[in-house]
């Protein structure tokens, strides 16, 4: 696409021990301990949270499951696990990863790492006290805010820190340029702590109160998952292809029009419901105009990443970051679509939702998740991943586990929305017809299970059964170093462009038959 | 754990470049580039923009704290008369939404709480006594074809004389019952006829009622 | 280095627009007519609110009519559309989004029997074959037959346990207390402008 690309990888090639390359690699060390302890922690709450998921899913269509026990009841496995996977792993991983990307791109230390690990702690400790007692059935019954206020509000305050400790950053970092992956993480500390103060304000009450519920529910996704990661794959990508990102006013105006238009989102949750109409109008139209920022943000990413798509073979990072960035750009154009009144007409109150839900928080923001992970651990942890297999063996788990999510849900859930709009239909008609996409989504669930627990196994493996240390791998950009010193074709007539086509053709089919054999990181 | 991990043990003298290798394979971020973009991502900002507009224009309604804005008269009661159905039809209705819970879709009831309406003498037989269970309720047992049930029926008093007779005649066609129609002016005449505040027994039904009457019973 | 203030107080400034926005503008406008209504929640419906959110029925039912000619709810007797009356003196609110259920708004005025609420909430399947919700046997307790003069729930067969008696708990009438008390039977007047 742009000429300029192919020296540049070149450039980065040859300076291959340039200084920002040590300072990176100072930051890291500094920055280790505090993010492994993040990333640690919020995959052990993805464990917890995938069983409980688990558990909740199965018991829609087995009700008698576990039926004795209030605790376990559907009625409070099924938020638990929403807090847990949004407040223990997205919240926790996402914040370590930020700080890490934070480091890197400010050139600039992580200040007050041993309260962060304090704060860590008290998250840990207020996170598993609000889950028993949601348990206990002391929830506070609004969606997204079921934690006691108690128990929120220190988690707030937690993320506050890390807020402080961001902003701290930007003031102190050696980086005239501010890359836009900082732009997105401030962006998502200032909104964070916001809304969960706003939120935990006892002056809501009635609809009023359903109103403030999902603005927050709908800005926690908007504006502290989505930037984030935004932010990871606007710094993953061009780091593992070794290409600039396409264009950065591009990324300006996706920055500042998804601020200006994801806010006000909130009321699309409620079409149809006893609420002011011209609240919900303005919802509806801001949640349409979100097309302006995904669109942007996915021509310039994938301006980025084009004609280097091979690279996915050779970086599960990008990989996952590839099906994350997709994704984002899917659920998106899915939640304007879903926001205009009559399409919402059938697919509200329905387990469409559901799922148009998990594509926001999996598909694109843990698979994210994910791919930072894959690509931080090594960095900071100095060892490799010791089996790219098992990598492997976990993406295609939790993609093909949340594609077979999504296809079936969605589509049981229009099937769903429009029985229910047919009033000649019975009601328990349309909930036995439910029933089978239920049990897709159960199955669904094992396969992203197993995925989890693969890497945990992953994780838990690179971190503690050290013995032989891993090879390190062939990278993407070892591949193009490679390419690059390869003699190349001179461009001329069209001859001599069949020749080289030919011989292009056959040393890719050498490399093929030689089976260079491509280990991964 | 008595073993510090070495990622973070500050005695580690290995030089950088062994200890982050990782870090060292890496590219320089590469500074970004400027391009404008393609003109088509102009031409959707552009008409998304017009369409938000256009959808707040339209769709706004009106600035105050009213619901339901746009369903044009949702919040009145509309006063037209709706052109009549027939009664088999408003029944369907009714017992979609208020019987099936407990009767069943299939009229069969549960069994020793609520009693079945197919093959039953108090469905088929006589209407009054039908029409007056329906308004004011039963408590306690209920024995129908010899066997015993105590579900508690609650007073429907609150349905129009329409819907009552509609249901009534509905249950008394469905799923192979065959009786007369229940007439508008029958359930009429049971509201004035009785008025009580307790639900039935089965005592007073039989006391009251007839289990047929001569020109309704066809079975 | 001035884009970090920029930065900051763009951020800042678009949040706080919006928090208004949905926010604290409804508030202006909504709540001035919710307090002049005359809706009151007497002590044990509000005991059954507790319950109704202690134990997550939000995730499967709501509590939200939408209007005529938008979705079928009124057609399928669900009542009435909802307005902002309706939600007064409850809190947290619990409009909810799903109905893997249906919608609980008018539920009394469909369903107005005790027993049936009761066995329901017991175990579903014993008056819904093919319902899908959980039961919620721990809001019961079984004890023995002669040992208490209170009257049991009356089961069918299958559910039966012999010698036992199976009797609601406070919380258990509460929570049929609060689901009768969702009834839309007054029609809600008109609101002023």
């Amino acid at each position: 696409m742009n000429p300029s690309n192919t020296t540049s990888v070149q450039a980065a090639a040859v300076n291959h021990s340039e200084d920002s390359l040590e300072l990176d690699a100072k930051l890291d060390k500094r920055s280790s301990f505090i993010v492994v302890a993040f990333i640690l922690s919020g995959s052990a709450w993805l464990l917890l949270g995938s069983i409980l998921g688990t558990i909740a899913s199965f018991k829609l269509h087995i009700p008698d499951w576990l039926g004795e026990s209030a605790w376990l009841s559907f009625g409070r496995v099924r938020p638990l696990h929403l807090n847990w996977m949004a407040y223990g792993w997205a919240s926790q991983v996402g914040v370590g990863v930020s700080l890490w990307i934070l480091s890197r791109v400010l050139k600039t230390t992580i200040p007050v790492r041993p309260w962060l690990f304090v704060g860590l702690l008290v998250w840990n400790f207020f996170l598993l006290i609000g889950g028993i007692e949601i348990l206990m059935g002391h929830s506070r019954g609004l969606e997204w805010l079921e934690l006691p206020i108690y128990t929120i509000v220190p988690i707030v305050l937690v993320i506050l820190l890390a807020g402080e400790a961001a902003l701290a950053m930007l003031h102190t970092r050696k980086t005239p340029h501010l890359y836009i992956s900082a732009w997105y993480l401030i962006a998502a500390f200032i909104c964070f702590p916001l809304l969960g103060v706003v939120s935990s304000l006892p002056i809501f009450d009635g609809t009023v109160q359903a109103g403030m519920n999902w603005w927050y529910a709908h800005n926690a996704l908007g504006l502290w998952f989505t930037p984030m990661g935004l932010a990871i794959a606007y710094y993953l990508i061009p780091k593992v292809t070794g290409r600039p990102i396409y264009s950065y006013p591009l990324s300006v105006l996706g920055f500042w029009s998804l601020l200006l238009f994801y806010n006000w989102n909130g009321f699309h949750h409620l079409i149809g419901g006893p609420v002011p109409t011209w609240f919900v109008t303005i919802s509806v139209a801001a949640s349409v105009m979100m097309i302006i920022p995904v669109v942007t943000v996915a021509v310039n990413q994938h301006m980025t990443i084009i004609g280097s798509f091979e690279a996915v073979k050779y970086s599960p990072t990008l990989r996952f970051v590839v099906f994350a960035a997709m994704s984002y750009t899917f659920v998106s154009i899915q939640g304007s679509l879903q926001a205009i009144r009559s399409f919402n007409e059938v697919i509200h109150f329905t387990h469409y939702v559901i799922a148009h839900a998990h594509a926001g928080v999996y598909s694109f923001f843990t698979m994210m998740l994910f791919g930072a992970v894959y690509y931080i651990m090594p960095r900071i942890t100095n060892w490799e991943w010791h089996s790219p297999k098992l990598i492997k063996l976990h993406f295609w788990l939790s993609a093909s586990g949340m594609i077979i999510y999504l296809v079936g849900l969605q589509w049981g859930g229009i099937i769903q929305g429009l029985e229910m709009n047919n009033p000649d239909i019975p009601f328990m008609t349309v909930v036995n017809n439910t029933k089978k996409w239920l049990l897709s989504r159960s199955f669904a669930a094992i396969l992203l299970t197993a995925g989890h627990f693969v890497f945990a196994y992953n994780v838990f493996r690179l971190m503690h059964l050290r013995k032989v240390r891993p090879a390190p791998p062939v990278t993407w950009l070892d591949i193009q170093r490679q390419r690059a010193l390869e003699p190349k074709a001179e461009p001329a007539s069209l001859g001599k462009k069949v020749t080289s086509a030919f011989s292009n053709l056959n040393k890719s089919f050498k490399r093929w038959a030689n089976d260079v054999k491509v280990d991964e990181h | 754990m008595n073993q510090t991990p070495e990622f973070f043990d500050s005695s580690d003298k290995r030089s950088m470049d062994e200890i982050h290798a990782a870090a060292f394979r890496e590219a320089k971020l590469p500074e970004e580039g400027a391009e404008p973009g393609p003109v088509w991502l102009y031409v959707v900002i552009f008409s998304t923009l017009c369409f938000g507009f256009f959808y707040i224009g339209r769709y706004l309604g009106e600035i105050s704290d009213r619901p339901h804005v746009l369903e044009e008269g949702a919040m009145i009661v509309s006063n037209e008369p709706e052109p009549p159905k027939p009664l088999f039809k408003v029944g369907e209705k009714v017992y979609r939404q208020r019987c099936v819970s407990c009767h069943q879709e299939n009229g069969q009831g549960v069994e020793g709480a609520y009693p079945p309406l197919v093959q039953s003498n108090w469905v088929t037989g006589n209407p009054d006594r039908l029409v007056s269970i329906l308004l004011h309720g039963i408590n306690g047992n209920l024995t129908v074809n010899g066997k015993v049930y105590n579900g508690n029926m609650p007073a429907w008093e609150t349905l129009t004389d329409e819907q009552i007779a509609g249901v009534a005649t509905y249950i008394r066609n469905s799923w192979g019952n065959s009786a007369d129609t229940v007439q508008i002016a029958t359930v009429a005449d049971g509201r004035k006829k009785i008025t009580r505040v307790a639900p039935w027994t089965e005592q007073e039904l039989n006391d009251v009622f007839k289990p047929q009457l001569a020109s309704g019973a066809k079975k | 280095m001035i884009k970090n203030s920029i930065l900051i107080i763009g951020i800042i400034g678009l949040f706080v627009f919006a928090m208004f926005g949905l926010t604290i503008l409804p508030k202006i406008y909504i709540e001035p007519n919710v307090e002049k209504a005359d809706v009151y929640v007497w002590g044990r419906a509000a005991e059954g609110h507790k319950v109704y959110v202690s134990h997550g029925c939000i995730y499967c039912h709501s509590q939200q009519v939408r209007p005529k000619g938008f979705g079928a709810d009124i057609e399928r007797g669900w009542g009435r559309a909802s307005v902002a009356t309706d939600y007064k003196g409850l809190t947290p609110h619990q409009l909810g989004t799903m109905r893997t259920g249906p919608d609980l708004s008018n539920i009394a005025q469909r369903q107005p029997g005790r027993d049936w609420h009761l066995l329901h909430l017991y175990n579903p399947r014993t008056v819904i074959k093919e319902s899908i919700m959980p039961p919620y046997p721990f809001l019961f307790e079984i004890v023995d037959a002669d040992k208490t003069l209170k009257e049991g729930l009356k089961l069918p067969p299958e559910y039966q346990i012999p010698g036992k008696k199976v009797i609601p708990t406070d919380e258990a009438n509460a929570l049929v207390d609060y689901l009768l008390s969702l009834n839309q039977k007054d029609p809600i007047k008109p609101q002023q402008n």
